[in-house]
């Protein structure tokens, strides 16, 4: 018997399914869904059936009017700010202030070239970009290292020694006594 | 009416060849080619964990990796994510850089304390920072060379020898070298060694008595690693240190 042929008979709730499904991850996905679902129509809650009729009809007719408002206000606020452009109100600017006379010899003003004046001293660090192989290829490298100090775990240093040499490591170790390989 | 009839058929027949494909069908092998068996497990793994959307079974007699999609947490997975597994099998089936030559040079150094005239060379300018350290560490007075050992490893070996100038009325000494596992690190500089023996048979009133250390030892290229100490049936100022050492080719 096939996968289509099992799936009939879980849908159906065959008990002889339940050994099938311990076997293929397929059917027993398909039941997981299914108790899943006939769970939720179970569990439907029962205040969905008991509707306030008339405070829904009362809340549409409130929105009805509402919206039927919205358009008046909208053609007011849109004839308003034709007027505002076509008279080009100055709102926004300010009155002119009052200039005195004075007589002062004309301005002269000596422009230097220099050099482009630099907005900040602080480097520009611009974002690197990312290589996602390059960084794949670094998590392959790290995991391969996990590993190897997972199977090569670092050496006990209870009994080493230290020494003035970075190169040198003294390791006093128990002796066995009569059996070296034990 | 016929060619009504006609149709009906052929549309019946066309929603016939139609149908769901099966599960299991979506699955793909792959064949590791430029890769040992233990190298394949390491990459199964490694992708395996970077989507949880698939699963991948590793064939270890055929060397093959099984790609399916994982039902948990989604029944749905794409098909291109398993053609996402399929190419990073393929991009990591690379042969691995070879793992250099290790080769260990082991150093037999006669400690002693006012012994008069130790047997044995002079210690030799390879271990002579060693022998330093061992000066300021311990109050041995007499420090000689015994023997050096030379030894390739690739995975396990097995030393054993005469140890030279003992050649006593009651027997020669044996001294027995012995690298377990050994494998050299990631970044290809430090030598693991689980466990490593050093073993001496000492002849005793006809038979021979065995006396030694044993450890697991993390060395590096250059490093000098003192291990002792393992007493003779001499008297009780004399010993034998091992110095290790290890070269990669």
């Amino acid at each position: 018997m096939n996968c289509p042929e099992w799936e009939e008979r879980v849908a159906g709730g065959d008990p002889e399914a339940a050994e099938h499904l311990r076997a293929c991850p397929f059917c027993a996905a398909l039941a997981d869904g299914l108790a899943r679902d006939a769970r939720l129509l179970q569990t439907l809650p029962p205040e969905a059936f008991a509707v306030d009729y008339a405070a829904i009809r009362a809340a549409a007719r409130k929105g009805a009017v509402r919206r039927s408002r919205r358009p008046k206000i909208l053609a007011v606020l849109a004839v308003a700010a034709a007027v505002l452009l076509t008279v080009k109100l100055p709102l926004h600017r300010q009155p002119p202030a009052p200039v005195a006379k004075v007589s002062a010899p004309p301005l002269v003003v000596e422009v230097a070239r220099a050099a482009p004046a630099k907005l900040s001293t602080v480097p520009k660090v611009r974002p690197r970009r990312r290589n996602p192989q390059a960084d794949l290829d670094r998590k392959f490298a790290d995991f391969l290292r996990t590993r190897y100090e997972l199977q090569h775990p670092a050496p006990p240093r209870a009994t080493e020694i230290a020494t003035g040499n970075p190169n040198v490591t003294i390791l006093l170790l128990p002796e066995s006594k009569g059996e070296a390989n034990e | 009416m016929n060619k009504f009839a006609l149709v009906l058929l052929l549309g019946g027949l066309a929603a016939a060849q139609t149908a769901p494909p099966e599960h299991g069908t979506r699955s793909i092998t792959y064949e590791f080619k430029n890769v040992d068996i233990d190298r394949a497990s390491e990459i199964v793994d490694f992708v395996t964990q970077l989507d949880n959307r698939v699963l991948i079974q590793l064939n270890r007699p055929f060397k093959t990796a099984i790609i399916q999609p994982n039902i948990w947490p989604n029944a749905n997975t794409p098909p291109e994510v398993m053609e996402k597994t399929l190419e990073l099998l393929k991009r990591y089936d690379v042969a691995p850089t070879p793992p250099p030559r290790v080769e260990f040079v082991g150093y037999l150094v006669w400690a002693s304390f006012n012994y008069g005239s130790p047997p044995g060379q002079p210690i030799p300018a390879a271990i002579e920072e060693a022998v330093a350290e061992m000066k300021k560490t311990f109050a041995y007075t007499d420090y000689k060379l015994l023997d050096t050992v030379s030894t390739v490893v690739r995975h396990h070996a097995e030393v054993e020898n005469v140890l030279a100038g003992t050649n006593t009325p009651g027997g020669a000494y044996f001294y027995t070298f012995n690298y377990g596992d050994t494998a050299v690190s990631t970044d290809g500089k430090t030598v693991n060694v689980n466990p490593f023996r050093f073993s001496l048979r000492i002849p005793s009133g006809g038979t021979y008595q065995n006396v030694g250390i044993a450890t697991d030892v993390a060395i590096r290229e250059g490093q000098k690693l003192v291990l002792g100490k393992v007493r003779t049936s001499v008297n009780d100022n004399v010993n034998i240190f091992l110095v290790l050492t290890v070269k990669l080719h």
